[in-house]
């Protein structure tokens, strides 16, 4: 199990500015090493809620601490070789505090549904799988992961039900750039990186966009 | 000490003032006008990224607005004190885009009270002097750096010479580029040592000289220079 602590600063990003954010980026640090040919690489993450959906309901009445648990892959088509990841996410104001665990899932178990509640029996009780996120992320790392620069794009999301087949469109015209450092903040190297770049850090989460845009 | 109690029942439970029907159309109307002058001001100075239909939409309301809640609050005090009480329901958590976009809204409530209150001349008048008092700081491009800034990341030897640092801030000198070194750090997959420099010159020449001095230096692996602002990429 995987135990780290780290602070985490968003900000939503026009096209243009993606660009502009992109070139800097990538003349100081390094593409992450789990892209491929392409820049980028696609996130599935399966997120889980009580019954009573506490985890959304703690961001809705802006709580300064959110919780979350969610099942991640890298790998969109479900197959024996897709490495899955069962985490718990703690942010308390901007720091967050993520526990991960690796797991092994057989294509064909349906075990996922309830290892939320397995792993973190302790913890929570009664989680269920509520929706799935799914995006494209382009990731750059600086001198051994001291700092991360995540950009996220077409993210979509959709309900977990039988039924409903409807996919939601979180931003459909905008980049989400998540930067992310552990220890102290590195604004000199941020100031080199988006100077001029007239950006303001926001909060956005995912999941909570999501439950938003699905449950209303 | 009757003085004083006369003066706050007088305070506290004056009479409505008997408003007009034109009275109130007029403390509508105007400050909705003036605000045609105040989001034509905000679209054309302000610059193209930051700029938002949703907050010139905001201007024409909150000036209205203002204007309604200072006619109906008038010279009563104990109305003034209850609209404190009810307004502070409504909290402002959007993140705003840049600093301007607060001190516009600013303006649009200036000019709201103003109205709201009768005053409608200082409401024109402040709408007029601030749109080209705007203006003008545009056209005099007040508090623009003519610097150009660029970030120069370097890639050496390990076995580099001591004075290696002192080399580098030398030749930048010769070439007037002001150069700060940001950070340094051991890269194991490269097994090279990189140096980050903020550069700062006021001529894009000095730039190219100080690439072509350094880039014969038999200790530099690799050398990037990047500058956002003009697309400068070396």
């Amino acid at each position: 199990m995987q135990n780290n602590v780290r602070q985490e600063l968003k900000y939503l990003l026009n096209y243009n500015q993606y660009l502009k954010c992109k070139e800097s980026v990538a003349v100081l640090m390094e593409i992450d090493k789990h892209a491929q040919q392409e820049r980028s690489y696609p996130v599935l993450s399966y997120y889980y809620d009580t019954p009573n959906l506490d985890f959304f309901r703690q961001k809705e009445a802006s709580e300064l601490k959110h919780e979350k648990v969610r099942l991640r892959t890298y790998n969109t088509n479900f197959n024996l070789q897709s490495r899955f990841f069962i985490e718990n996410k703690v942010k308390v104001g901007d720091s967050v505090h993520k526990l991960r665990h690796e797991l092994n899932l057989d294509s064909d178990d349906i075990s996922w549904k309830s290892i939320a509640n397995d792993t973190f029996k302790n913890k929570y009780y009664s989680l269920a799988p509520i929706l799935k996120v799914l995006y494209t992320r382009e990731a750059y790392n600086y001198h051994m992961q001291s700092l991360r620069v995540n950009f996220d794009f077409n993210i979509s999301a959709q309900k977990i039900c039988k039924n409903n087949q409807k996919i939601y469109h979180l931003l459909p015209n905008e980049v989400l750039m998540e930067v992310k450092f552990a220890g102290n903040s590195p604004s000199n190297i941020l100031n080199l990186l988006f100077r001029n770049m007239d950006i303001t850090n926001t909060s956005f989460s995912k999941y909570f966009e999501a439950c938003k845009l699905i449950l209303k | 000490m009757e003085n004083i109690n006369e003066t706050l029942q007088q305070l506290l439970l004056s009479e409505y003032q008997s408003l007009s029907l034109f009275d109130v159309c007029l403390s509508l109307v105007i400050p909705f006008l003036l605000s045609f002058i105040i989001t034509w001001t905000y679209k054309k100075t302000v610059a193209p990224s930051t700029y938002s239909i949703d907050m010139s939409r905001s201007m024409f309301l909150f000036s209205v607005v203002t204007s309604f809640l200072t006619l109906i609050i008038g010279g009563n005090v104990a109305r003034a004190f209850g609209l404190v009480g009810a307004l502070s329901l409504i909290r402002f958590r959007t993140v705003l885009k840049s600093p301007i976009q607060t001190v516009y809204l600013f303006w649009s409530l200036g000019v709201g009270m103003s109205c709201g209150a009768s005053l409608f001349l200082p409401a024109v008048l402040m709408t007029l002097f601030g749109s080209f008092m705007m203006f003008f700081l545009m056209k005099i491009n007040q508090g623009e750096d003519s610097n150009i800034y660029s970030m120069i990341k370097i890639c050496t030897d390990i076995n580099k010479p001591k004075d290696f640092e002192d080399n580098i801030l030398h030749i930048s000198q010769k070439h007037n580029l002001n150069i700060q070194k940001v950070d340094s750090y051991f890269n194991i997959q490269e097994d090279s040592l990189m140096y980050i420099y903020q550069g700062r010159t006021r001529e894009i020449s000095s730039i190219q000289n100080f690439y072509k001095e350094i880039e014969d230096n038999k200790n530099i692996k690799n050398i990037h220079i990047y500058n956002n602002e003009m697309s400068l990429f070396i």
